[in-house]
């Protein structure tokens, strides 16, 4: 029987809930893959523009619907911080601080973490941030006093077990997070 | 055959309406347009560009040091029930929390397609999609649909499934998506030790592809249908032993 052609406009894609255990992340932990409270879901040539392929591991794919809301709900948590607290930051722009937060709040969101928060403190906005066992706290600090980048402070925690803290620019903060929960690529967008 | 109105718990974990358009006007200025047309119940924001994943498994080693600039910012406008993405050529609508509903969701994307239509920009509406996710942690698939899956060997009974299936049903194309017993974990509280739960999910989109109108009342019809052709495919799967445990209500 001859072969049957494959069709040329079909993308395979691993099926709903696939979880590709070639990579699993920490595993000298002894760390387990997981779907943490929601599969992940294949956002493929179904719906359209937003494809995503799962490709890579459970984290390729964070539910993008998800990560919109907790962007939000981080915005708005922000923004009325801001309001309650207009002397913030003597003199900075609102709508540079807004978008600095959004910067370092898209970069963390990439983890699809479980739960997380946002306070803003002194010159600084922290974040927790908890995903399976792993709690993470960033705090961006913005005022530069060095090179004029943003500076970040980060502590990983797994059953209050003291794992990573790491101090420096925004951006290398971001990529180490990125290092030791997500193996895979992360864009990290430097405030311009 | 009437369809429930409401079954408790719902399940759905997503309820993605999708509206495409063209237009005249670059993407850029109607993200302005738009701007000045939505009133102050509705709150606009940015967020940075998400990265596509990694077309291959990535070695860890080797990505440590990928830093990407990638310039510019997708736009979202949401107010106190649902959020939409506006992206060049499409609306995708989706609930700011849990599902609120079709009764609650549905004025709220009308409203939204109102202001749009309003602004007289929109050349055409050209493709609606409806997608609705849900979850059943714990439960076989056979469990909550009227549905098996056995191949040449019967007596092999599967531990986890995953089945796909395009089909034409009235006037919407439809892509159906079924998983069962897919592990989850779930970790109960902070510091509690992780629990994988077998989860089945039914992921129904239904899709009215080709359209040539530019009127929101024509748009607002093809979407009430799309959801009636959703409903009916839902709960015409679904196991009635299951339904009456939904506290169906019509």
């Amino acid at each position: 029987m001859p072969a049957t052609p494959a069709r040329p406009d079909v993308i395979l894609y691993y099926p709903i809930g696939y979880v590709d255990k070639r990579e699993p992340y920490r595993e000298s932990d002894g760390r387990i893959e997981t779907y943490s409270n929601s599969i992940t879901v294949c956002w493929d040539h179904n719906s359209g523009i937003y494809s995503e392929n799962p490709i890579g591991g459970t984290y390729a794919t964070p539910n993008p619907f998800n990560a919109n809301r907790q962007f939000i709900a981080l915005e708005k948590s922000f923004l009325k911080q801001l309001e309650q607290d207009p002397d913030f930051i003597q003199g900075a722009n609102p709508y540079v601080l807004r978008e600095k937060m959004k910067l370092s709040a898209n970069a963390i969101l990439a983890y699809a973490p479980d739960k997380i928060s946002l306070q803003l403190t002194e010159e600084s906005i922290f974040y927790t941030l908890i995903k399976d066992d792993i709690t993470l706290y960033l705090q961006h600090c913005l005022v530069d006093e060095l090179d004029g980048r943003d500076e970040a402070l980060i502590s990983i925690q797994r059953n209050n077990i003291n794992l990573f803290n790491y101090g420096g620019s925004l951006p290398e903060a971001i990529v180490h997070i990125k290092n030791f929960l997500i193996p895979q690529y992360n864009p990290v967008p430097e405030f311009a | 055959m009437s369809l429930p109105s409401k079954i408790t718990p719902d399940n759905i974990k997503e309820a993605i309406v999708e509206v495409r358009y063209d237009s005249n006007t670059t993407f850029e200025v109607l993200i302005g347009i738009f701007f000045q047309a939505f009133d102050d119940s509705w709150f606009y924001t940015t967020r940075p560009y998400q990265s596509k994943a990694s077309p291959l498994p990535t070695v860890r080693q080797n990505v440590s040091q990928e830093v990407t600039l990638r310039i510019g910012s997708e736009s979202l406008f949401y107010n106190g029930k649902i959020n939409i993405r506006v992206l060049p050529g499409s609306f995708v609508f989706s609930c700011l929390n849990e599902y609120i509903g079709w009764a609650a969701y549905r004025p709220e994307i009308e409203k939204a397609l109102r202001i749009v239509s309003s602004t007289g920009v929109i050349a055409n509406w050209s493709r609606v999609g409806l997608r609705y996710i849900s979850e059943y942690p714990g439960k076989d698939l056979k469990d909550c649909l009227k549905f098996s899956f056995s191949f040449g060997m019967p007596e092999i009974a599967s531990e986890t499934m995953a089945f796909r299936s395009e089909f034409n049903y009235k006037e919407v194309k439809v892509i159906l998506n079924l998983s069962s017993r897919v592990p989850v974990a779930i970790q109960p509280a902070p510091g509690a030790p992780i629990n994988i739960i077998p989860t089945s999910i039914t992921d129904i989109d239904v899709i009215r592809d080709g359209l040539r109108t530019n009127k929101v009342e024509d748009l607002l019809n093809i979407i009430e249908n799309c959801h009636e052709s959703e409903k009916e495919l839902y709960f015409g799967m679904i196991e009635e032993k299951f339904l009456t445990t939904l506290k169906p209500e019509y």
